[in-house]
């Protein structure tokens, strides 16, 4: 009877991506999703090429290397563009700032966790699914937006909790598990 | 506290808040919607109750001449910046021209956030990774010093926090 109920809800899952794919439902919402994520990103992208007029009095500003900028805003958002800014974004988030002051101690242990929020993540990703998914956008999010360190420490204050909490756990898990 | 109200003293004496320049902004804006409050509207603000030093002036009068916000035409609550606003015009309202007092609203939040995640934390990962996340968090540097600031980010913090709890075993640490 089990079995019967997996094969049906089986066949009817695969009649129905069939159906989404083949009639054009599936790549209408992707581009549409497209169309909408796009001249978002582009429009962060001349941000942070302006960045300088724009926040005149920061002191410390990091950009996309080499020529990203001009590349992303000439050829549009290929895939290898967009995860080059996606992965940039998400490095800066979660290991700004790397020059000396007074948050290099939290940027330490930031660097620590990381392998443990990992980890973590993958551990803990059935117990609490909403938070990580949470975060882990948010660093990606916040990363994009802001290119001056300043105001991406500030913002980062809304996932770098989550961040610590599941990196500690996976921390701890590692520990008590030896 | 007592970090806050010794960088309320030095915000005061030097008038350079070099933790976050913008903090005149927002105590400004906030103490504008507090004499709308208060029942003055942009004609009838008496000369003592615009700040006196210039730079707060200057913020003051550009909402004045420029924002024109009045008593009938009051910011929307469409963002974490003017439902700041509004805070600040709250403790205002009540204390006076009170900085400190938006300084201990963000202590309160920053550390009401830290307890709902250790809460999730002791709820799903167990009590020792949740205890060594309360003592790193409660002494983490960014949160520690932006939180004696007038940073607005702590509304957003404690509403994560807030919804998250929610969401991973807040109901059952009320029925406890």
């Amino acid at each position: 009877m089990k079995k019967g109920l997996r094969a049906a809800i089986f066949i009817i899952c695969l009649f129905s991506m069939g159906f989404l794919i083949s009639s054009g439902i599936v790549s209408g919402l992707f581009e549409r999703a497209l169309d909408w994520v796009t001249p978002r990103i582009e429009a962060r992208l001349y941000a942070h090429l302006n960045v300088f007029t724009i926040y005149s009095k920061a002191r410390y500003f990091f950009i996309l290397p080499g020529n990203l900028h001009v590349k992303s805003l000439a050829y549009g958002m290929p895939v290898g563009i967009f995860l080059d800014v996606a992965t940039n974004a998400a490095v800066n988030a979660f290991f700004q700032p790397l020059f000396l002051c007074v948050f290099t101690p939290q940027t330490i242990l930031s660097y620590i966790l990381f392998p443990f929020f990992l980890y973590g993540s993958v551990k803990y990703f059935r117990k609490v699914p909403l938070m990580i998914i949470f975060g882990i956008f948010c660093f990606f999010y916040i990363g994009l937006r802001q290119p001056v360190a300043e105001a991406l420490i500030r913002h980062r204050l809304t996932c770098e909790l989550i961040y610590f909490s599941v990196g500690l756990a996976g921390l701890s898990y590692l520990m008590q598990r030896r | 506290m007592i970090t806050a109200s010794v960088y309320d003293i030095f915000v005061s004496v030097t008038d350079r808040d070099f933790l976050l320049p913008d903090s005149k902004f927002y105590s400004v804006s906030g103490w504008y919607l507090t004499l709308m409050f208060s029942g003055y509207d942009r004609t009838s603000i008496p000369k003592d109750a615009v700040p006196a030093d210039e730079e707060s002036r200057k913020v003051f009068d550009d909402i004045l001449y420029n924002v024109k916000w009045d008593s009938s035409h009051l910011p929307p609550v469409e963002n974490e910046t003017n439902l700041f606003f509004y805070i600040i015009a709250a403790i205002y309202s009540v204390f006076g021209y009170f900085p400190l007092g938006v300084r201990f609203f963000n202590i309160t939040l920053s550390v009401l956030s830290t307890v709902f995640i250790y809460k999730i934390a002791e709820n799903n990962f167990g009590e020792t990774p949740a205890r060594i996340f309360l003592v790193v968090a409660l002494f983490l540097p960014s949160q520690f010093i932006y939180s004696i600031t007038l940073c607005k980010d702590f509304i957003r913090v404690f509403l994560v926090a807030f919804i998250l709890w929610i969401l991973y075993g807040g109901e059952r640490c009320l029925k406890r």
